[in-house]
């Protein structure tokens, strides 16, 4: 019997700051009226901006702020250099998902001629498909899963359509090939190729100075010459797992077509989409210490523009199957409070990790003071 | 239908004994006597992390064999391209504050630029 979901007690507040409150509602493209208003009175309400870019780059949504900044009309609260410096990322950014995109077509054209089965999944669906703007969620690359049995095919049109694997260097932008051995590609405990790597250059919407260091290295990988041209090492990830050990049918489960930019193309299932970024966001941030609040705004995504696609059925069995109760529910449950998601509450309380059971491995309770470095400290009282 | 795992703890003479068992587990034995064998120091996540695919969940590292040798310099090859391949702190806020400094002086040269060069357009077009 499902008992209804009660939520945790709370002994105290987690308070967020004005930043770190701006930074948590603008992580998601779909905000209720009373979050804008919010937004609104931070913006008037002298923001550190300088602190709250640094923690924009960390959670990998400066797009989305500047974003909401011209959604919402804010321009006017924000100082020049760092309207600046949003209108850059997004123009650096944009055209990195415009050159994406055209890959795309050339490469699921070539998939469908060699007849492999694939789908495309995480930034590539999440942008094109369930954003109201493909441009303002970042994206380093393209991502497909492939049945095992496709890979050398996949691994041969790669290569005719001018891919390699390389190591790119941002500090010159020079290409050094390497081997399929080299990049790792007998790695026994892999789930996914070596990254498939294409250098293209194009005029640049920005000029070198503008541009620094951590956005040639990390962000937006882009090198800038004086000559105004811009280049981009584009990124193609296949996967033929989504990590190490899952049963291929409940990867493949429910992946369908839809349509990207006019095309015809298989893609993962919402629910699989749901489950993973969940757990994903969990671990990166336990295990790895990267904090990914885009996955946090990609989940609400996701519920507010195809819920009716979720299978909560689904999504409960291969969350019990694989252990990830801890992940998915405290990271739900926060979607459910802060943003509003529609889950419904049986479905919190049949991912609920066992309180008294023998406690379960990956639990490192609530994802919130992680992602903000909030020290929590539980007030204990005796029975 | 086969268990993928199984897991259960009894308190005998004292002793805690801690059962583990199922298909999941084959590969964590095998990486257990493969270290055990080496003499190796074990590290509880070689044991842990096939039993659950979840803690796979992540971006992956990646890991490169370049050969080292026509490489000058302090750092090697490996740590410099790790810097930027894998997953790693970002910047600390100061080293962020520097950056926006330098770009904040940028913007200001680019503007002194840009009205030099159109004040020069302008007297030119007049002299003409």
């Amino acid at each position: 019997m499902i008992s209804s979901y009660l939520p945790p007690a709370i002994t105290n507040y987690m308070q967020l700051n004005p930043e770190e409150t701006f930074l948590l509602l603008t992580c998601s493209p779909y905000l209720s009226e009373n979050h804008d208003s919010i937004i609104r009175r931070l913006a008037d309400n002298s923001l550190d901006w300088s602190q709250l870019l640094w923690k924009s780059e960390i959670f990998r949504t400066t797009p989305l702020i500047n974003y909401h900044i011209n959604r919402l009309e804010l321009q006017r609260f924000i100082p020049e250099e760092i309207m600046m410096y949003l209108q850059n990322w997004h123009e650096i950014s944009s055209l990195r998902s415009r050159l994406l995109f055209r890959e795309l077509n050339i490469i699921c054209q070539a998939f469908d001629n060699a007849g492999i089965e694939y789908f495309l999944f995480k930034g590539i669906v999440m942008s094109s498909l369930l954003y109201p703007d493909p441009f303002i969620r970042p994206m380093l690359d393209l991502d497909l899963m492939v049945k095992p049995q496709s890979i050398s095919t996949a691994r041969q049109i790669m290569a005719e359509l001018g891919y390699c694997h390389a190591l790119w260097n941002p500090d010159n932008n020079s290409l050094n090939v390497i081997s399929f051995e080299q990049s790792g590609g007998n790695d026994e405990e892999s789930y996914e190729l070596p990254a498939f790597m294409k250098l293209i250059s194009v005029e640049s919407p920005v000029s070198s100075e503008v541009v620094p260091r951590t956005w040639r290295r990390k962000h937006l990988k882009c090198f800038v010459d004086h000559n105004g041209n811009i280049s981009f090492p584009l990124f193609v990830d296949i996967h033929f797992n989504l990590s190490l050990g899952f049963d291929l049918q409940d990867v493949w489960r429910g992946a369908g077509r839809d349509t990207i930019f006019e095309r015809s193309v298989p893609i993962s299932s919402m629910t699989t989409m749901l489950w993973f970024i969940a757990s994903r966001l969990y671990h990166e941030a336990f295990q790895f210490n990267t904090y990914k609040l885009i996955m946090f705004g990609d989940l609400n995504v996701i519920l507010r523009q195809r819920y009716d696609a979720i299978d909560w059925e689904e999504l409960i069995m291969v969350v019990r199957k694989y252990g990830m109760q801890p992940s998915v529910f405290y990271v739900l449950a926060q979607l459910k409070r802060i943003m509003g998601a529609n889950i419904p509450d049986d479905i919190l309380s049949q991912l609920l990790p066992n309180q008294g059971g023998i406690p379960q491995m990956h639990d490192w309770g609530d994802v919130m003071p992680k992602l903000f470095s909030h020290v929590v400290v539980q007030e204990v009282s005796f029975a | 239908m086969p268990q993928l795992f199984t897991y259960s703890i009894e308190n005998t003479e004292e002793k805690l004994v801690v059962t583990i068992g199922g298909s999941l587990i084959r590969k964590s034995l095998n990486n257990l006597n493969a270290v055990l064998e080496s003499n190796g120091s074990f590290n509880i996540n070689v044991l842990l992390s096939p039993i659950l695919p979840i803690s796979r969940i992540l971006s992956k590292s990646v890991s490169l064999t370049i050969p080292e040798q026509n490489y000058q310099g302090e750092q090697s090859k490996q740590e410099y391209y790790s810097e930027f391949l894998n997953q790693s702190i970002d910047q600390t806020y100061e080293d962020f504050q520097q950056q926006m400094y330098q770009i904040k002086e940028s913007i200001k040269e680019l503007k002194i630029q840009r009205q030099t060069s159109s004040s020069q357009v302008k007297n030119k077009s007049k002299s003409n």
